[in-house]
């Protein structure tokens, strides 16, 4: 829609960062270890140039049990996880018992996959349930569903393929696990320009999640000339 | 083939400005298993009895006290297929109360919607109201809720109630034990004195069901945990 007043775009320039969507232009990844799974996100959200926020939370509860790792636009994302949470929360109560992870990722691929022109959604679901323990599903833009032992997601993902590769192993213990989310998303972070500010993890288990904060002068160091 | 409503309301006035239909479902509530209601000082607790006809039925699979969200209970007295309408939707009205303000519902609110719910089957075309009488127990605000909600849509907050068969020696039973400062624990024991006061039979922890509501939340008593609390009745 052009601006109202005359032909003088001054004050309603169209790719100003002041009128470009928020988009959580990011780096997220989950790993399974043995007991559960470890998410973990950076925590830049942009618009255009501009960080909108240098330390939000990408890192989504729909359930104490399940969580997911938003990238793609913000406000999508947020709209995708509460309705998945309404969703969820219903089938449970209905149940009587917790819902499986399984089950979440099947409502995000529904949403993700049926509103799929309309969406820009990159979706980790990650979580532990007594039918198959520890689980990661990822939803990527298109809507597929697909289960896998460590995922990596957002734009800074593309420079970490080779470091996951080389580097996951499965049945690792926690402190292990967590060292290869923390290194991971260093790597990452400081590779793109989308990503950074801290590393925010999240430790799924039987016994519920765990929060930690990776400050920026806790980072782990990699060769820097 | 499509169900094709009349459109015109079953529920119509009798001369005297009586809507019968609303008199009748009643009736129905009045001649189902009873079920009780009492709030205390910290916490809420519905009961209900719950005989099955036959050993052959499964017990424990189906039950009367039913979760509505982590903080609200529901039990009824009356239709169990209506009952069963109701819970569903007032689940739902919960999770997108939950969507649009991230706030749990209230309980007064829960409680305003499935009444309006229950409202509409009274003015809408080939429709019938419901024939139950819903106990709402929830616990928001630091406090505890207690209300009642009839076939016509109407809504009551009580201290302590009874409905269902025998339900006036219930209140009675009620009006003569209750009072402000009671305690959950002490509000279990006396709900299920209540109880046993129309009970036929034996009353074990596998034909009555327990709920109760605090400041931690609602839930569902196991049976194992009704009969300690038989235990104590003599």
């Amino acid at each position: 829609m052009p601006p109202i007043f005359s032909g003088h775009p001054t004050m309603l320039e169209e790719n100003d960062w002041r009128n470009a969507a928020h988009s959580t232009g990011t780096s997220i990844m989950a790993a399974e270890f043995a007991g559960g799974v470890i998410i973990g996100a950076d925590s830049r959200t942009t618009t255009g140039a501009y960080i909108a926020n240098r330390v939000s939370d990408k890192l989504t509860r729909i359930t104490d049990h399940i969580y997911c790792c938003r990238s793609g636009s913000a406000a999508d994302t947020q709209a995708i996880a509460d309705i998945v949470s309404y969703h969820l929360n219903f089938h449970g109560m209905e149940l009587g018992e917790e819902p499986l992870v399984e089950v979440g990722a099947a409502i995000f691929r529904e949403l993700c996959y049926n509103y799929r022109d309309s969406l820009m959604a990159g979706i980790l679901v990650a979580g532990w349930d007594k039918k198959k323990g520890g689980q990661i599903y990822s939803v990527p833009i298109g809507g597929m569903c697909v289960r896998q032992p460590v995922s990596i997601g957002g734009s800074g993902s593309s420079y970490v393929y080779g470091y996951v590769d080389a580097n996951f192993k499965p049945n690792m213990s926690k402190d292990e696990c967590i060292q290869f989310v923390t290194n991971t998303l260093a790597l990452a972070m400081s590779r793109d320009g989308s990503s950074g500010g801290v590393i925010r993890l999240g430790i799924i288990t039987e016994k519920g999640v765990e929060r930690r904060v990776i400050l920026g002068d806790q980072l782990p160091k990699f060769y820097e000339d | 083939m499509s169900t094709e409503r009349y459109s015109f309301s079953l529920t119509t006035f009798s001369p005297s400005g009586k809507l019968v239909q609303i008199e009748y479902a009643l009736a129905a509530v009045a001649a189902g298993a009873p079920s009780v209601g009492i709030k205390a000082s910290n916490g809420v607790v519905i009961a209900t009895e719950n005989k099955h006809k036959s050993i052959l039925y499964d017990e424990h699979s189906v039950h009367k006290v039913e979760m509505i969200t982590n903080h609200i209970g529901m039990i009824y007295s009356g239709m169990g297929p209506d009952y069963r309408l109701l819970v569903k939707q007032a689940r739902k009205m919960a999770q997108q109360y939950y969507l649009v303000y991230h706030e749990p519902i209230p309980t007064v609110q829960l409680v305003q919607r499935v009444a309006a719910v229950m409202q509409e089957y009274t003015q809408s075309g080939g429709v019938r109201p419901f024939g139950v009488s819903l106990l709402i127990c929830g616990w928001d605000s630091d406090r505890p809720y207690l209300f009642q909600c009839d076939p016509s849509g109407a809504y009551f907050a009580w201290k302590a109630t009874a409905m269902g068969k025998n339900y006036i020696n219930g209140k009675t039973f009620l009006e003569k034990r209750y009072s402000e400062d009671l305690e959950l624990d002490d509000a279990v024991h006396t709900a299920i004195l209540t109880l046993k006061e129309s009970f036929e039979g034996q009353m074990t922890a596998d034909n009555i069901e327990v709920g109760i509501c605090d400041a931690s939340g609602f839930r569902r008593l196991e049976p194992s945990h009704v009969k300690d609390y038989l235990a104590n009745i003599p």
